[in-house]
């Protein structure tokens, strides 16, 4: 069925086509089909009479840089996914402060083929309120739940000092092909194992387009091995036919299997990255879990996450989570990789993430915060030393707590103490500890920079210390008394 | 430590009451309790934008506190007050953190009183625009240069001039400048995910 859905505000207006997937519109009595395949895409701006036009590629690239311009505009902080020249092919770039650059550029060579290298580029300036407008198209996209419902509304603050992540992303983009070579290899080692239930329904959308076969419930682990030929072939012949500028060629569309991307790829463990990321992925869950009604009891899926904090993959880790799937925000969360670069060999981090019957998101390490204790450099164990430091530092925790504390847990850390009793380094150890860390005396007492621990050569010692509510302090050394 | 005496409103056990309209804003990942630095200014500016637009605006930043429930985050004017003068810019500074659900109180604030008032700022907007093009100067059109004065005064009186951020901002052209860029981040404001994005937006560069 062809179906199309029109935002339409003052300055712009945006079209798409497309069609219905058959085999999921069994309802006839539904009064407003799902458009579930992208066809194209059109958007008109006040001014211009030539539009700009493409198909899925061309949208989700528009939909993207949109959103992080936007986000721009309002912080004035740089947003690196609004002008990401290399994948992308819509940009939005600020003149200044009303006047904003939209430049699009088509994949497709214009004119004669064998020259190959002539790509069309069109520049559109745009006023503040014009920008609102494209904005507010978009976003009323995003509102329309039966309008290509796997591309939602994601929001996060760009990183202090986003340029060292893009750098890294940089990086990693040269051995993502090495990456996939792998990963086929561990692919076929993971056909042995058993594969996850699959909802029936699922199946079905194998017949949608190109990036909905990225979908990880899609893929069954056993037929994978099998489909990672036939799915860009298929691609191919999609997009010739609804004339979409580009197909993806590395996306790694099969590849979603949480068990294969950790096989191949390298554990994150580092507890402050897991920490940070923990706080990520639940943020991501909690703001996309809309209706916490429904779920007959508690389910718990192991996710993978990648470094930036976008979710790659999952698994169901009882029977009822498999079956519960679509009450989850997780498969509308899924990071695309078949929109951005291949993820195929990013470090990943576990997570255990449990959605309770009572509407509460639990998102914590899978592992645990395992490696907190790596890096620690050289180590104090001498006894009386220990037991010196251990006297002073708890001293002057006393000394400098304060008995005005709101936190109603205890507050645990680790705290690294140098030779002469200051302190060289913390950590919170729970969730509470990490939001009251202000409550507690250590702010005050430690002067650095707590970034670079690894780097002090001086051996230091380690403490468990512990603030009960009420502002009792408890020093324990990490390992013990020997 | 000092300052815990101005947390108290926000202790776990009043945490089950809060507004549903604040779980729309999902909690950034940032250390400690309170916002950053440039999330107050920008919130505090915002809100002296729309008292500028509105001549009641500050009376009805109480009133949509009521209407939408969030009268246990902004009790009363002394409060708010309290609260805004966070703004590390303002003459009053006061040292005491901004909490995330305060700040999440006066963003949704905000956003509902701009959506009121989308009308007036698209129209400012695109006044101000023919103005900028046909380089008219912004005085002659008197809607807004209503609006510009009152925020100039508005500006003048509460912020201390001697603030480093401030150097920059002594003469009427650029508080007209910073005047019309807080007028466009209104209208940002107004839109079907305005409010989720401007509350992102403040974090841009203060998470980790």
């Amino acid at each position: 069925m062809n179906i199309q859905r029109k935002y339409s505000l003052p300055n712009c207006t945006l079209l798409l086509e497309g069609l219905s997937d058959a085999s999921k519109t069994t309802q006839f009595q539904e009064m407003r089909p799902e458009l579930s395949i992208l066809v194209n895409a059109e958007c008109t701006l006040s001014g211009y009479t030539q539009s700009i036009a493409g198909g899925r590629e061309f949208f989700e690239s528009l939909v993207r840089a949109v959103s992080a311009y936007a986000q721009e505009f309002l912080s004035n902080i740089s947003n690196p996914q609004a002008h990401n020249s290399e994948s992308e092919l819509v940009q939005l770039e600020k003149v200044n402060p009303n006047r904003h650059k939209l430049s699009v550029r088509s994949d497709i060579p214009q004119g004669d083929l064998n020259n190959g290298g002539a790509k069309q580029k069109i520049e559109i300036n745009l006023n503040s309120v014009q920008l609102f407008d494209l904005v507010e198209a978009v976003d009323q996209f995003f509102a329309d739940t039966q309008t290509l419902p796997e591309l939602t509304l994601e929001l996060q603050p760009v990183a202090r000092g986003h340029s060292a992540v893009s750098g890294a992303l940089l990086e990693q983009a040269v051995p993502a092909g090495v990456g996939f070579a792998g990963l086929a290899a561990a692919a076929i080692a993971f056909n042995l194992m058993p594969a996850p239930e699959i909802e029936p329904a699922e199946a079905q959308k194998k017949v949608d387009e190109t990036t909905q076969s990225v979908n990880p419930e899609v893929q069954p682990t056993t037929s994978s091995n099998n489909q990672v030929q036939p799915t860009p072939t298929a691609n191919n012949t999609a997009n010739s036919s609804v004339a979409t500028p580009t197909q993806s060629p590395s996306s790694p569309s099969t590849v979603r299997d949480l068990e294969k991307l950790i096989g191949s790829a390298p554990a994150i463990k580092n507890s402050s990255r897991l920490r940070k990321l923990n706080s990520q992925v639940y943020s991501q869950l909690n703001q996309a879990w809309q209706n916490r009604q429904g779920l007959e009891s508690d389910i718990v899926y192991r996710i993978g996450a990648a470094g930036d904090g976008a979710i790659i993959g999952y698994k169901a880790e009882n029977q009822t989570a498999n079956a519960a799937i679509e009450k989850t925000p997780l498969p509308k969360v899924l990071y695309n990789p078949a929109s951005s670069s291949a993820i195929a060999n990013e470090p990943i981090a576990q997570f255990k993430v449990v959605f309770r019957r009572t509407g509460v998101l639990e998102v914590s390490p899978w592992l645990g915060y395992v490696n907190k204790s790596d890096n620690l450099g050289t180590n104090i164990t001498e006894q009386s030393a220990l037991s010196n430091l251990n006297q002073k530092l708890s001293a002057s925790l006393n000394q400098n707590a304060s008995g005005d504390t709101t936190y109603k847990e205890s507050l645990k850390y680790r705290v690294a103490v140098k030779q002469n009793g200051t302190i060289a380094d913390y950590e919170p150890l729970n969730k509470e500890a990490f939001q009251n860390f202000r409550q507690t005396p250590i702010p005050k007492l430690f002067q650095g920079d707590n970034t670079n621990n690894t780097e002090t050569q001086e051996p230091l010692a380690q403490f468990q210390v512990e603030f009960q509510p009420g502002g009792k302090v408890e020093v324990t050394p990490w390992q013990g008394y020997r | 430590m000092n300052v815990s005496a101005p947390l108290t409103p926000f202790n776990s056990p009043a945490e089950q009451d809060l507004p549903m309209i604040l779980d729309t804003l999902p909690d950034p990942a940032i250390e400690g309790q309170g916002c950053p630095r440039r999330t107050r200014q920008q919130i505090d500016l915002i809100l002296l934008a729309i008292e500028a637009l509105d001549l009641g605006g500050s009376e009805a930043i109480l009133a949509f506190a009521q209407e939408l429930d969030l009268k246990g985050i902004i009790k009363d004017r002394v409060n708010l007050w309290r609260m805004r003068s966070t703004n590390p810019l303002r003459r009053a500074n006061i040292r005491r953190p901004l909490t995330i659900m305060e700040a999440k109180a006066l963003v949704v604030i905000s956003c509902y009183l701009a959506r009121r008032l989308t009308v007036v700022i698209r129209q400012l907007l695109m006044i101000n625009q023919q103005m900028v093009e046909k380089q008219i100067p912004l005085e002659q059109n008197l809607r807004l240069s209503n609006y510009l004065e009152r925020f100039r005064a508005h500006f003048r009186s509460r912020m201390n001039k001697r603030r480093s951020g401030l150097m920059a901002l002594n003469s009427d052209d650029k508080l007209n400048e910073l005047a019309v860029n807080l007028l466009a981040q209104l209208l940002f404001c107004t839109g079907t995910a305005g409010m989720q994005r401007f509350w992102i937006s403040l974090f841009d560069g203060e998470v980790e």
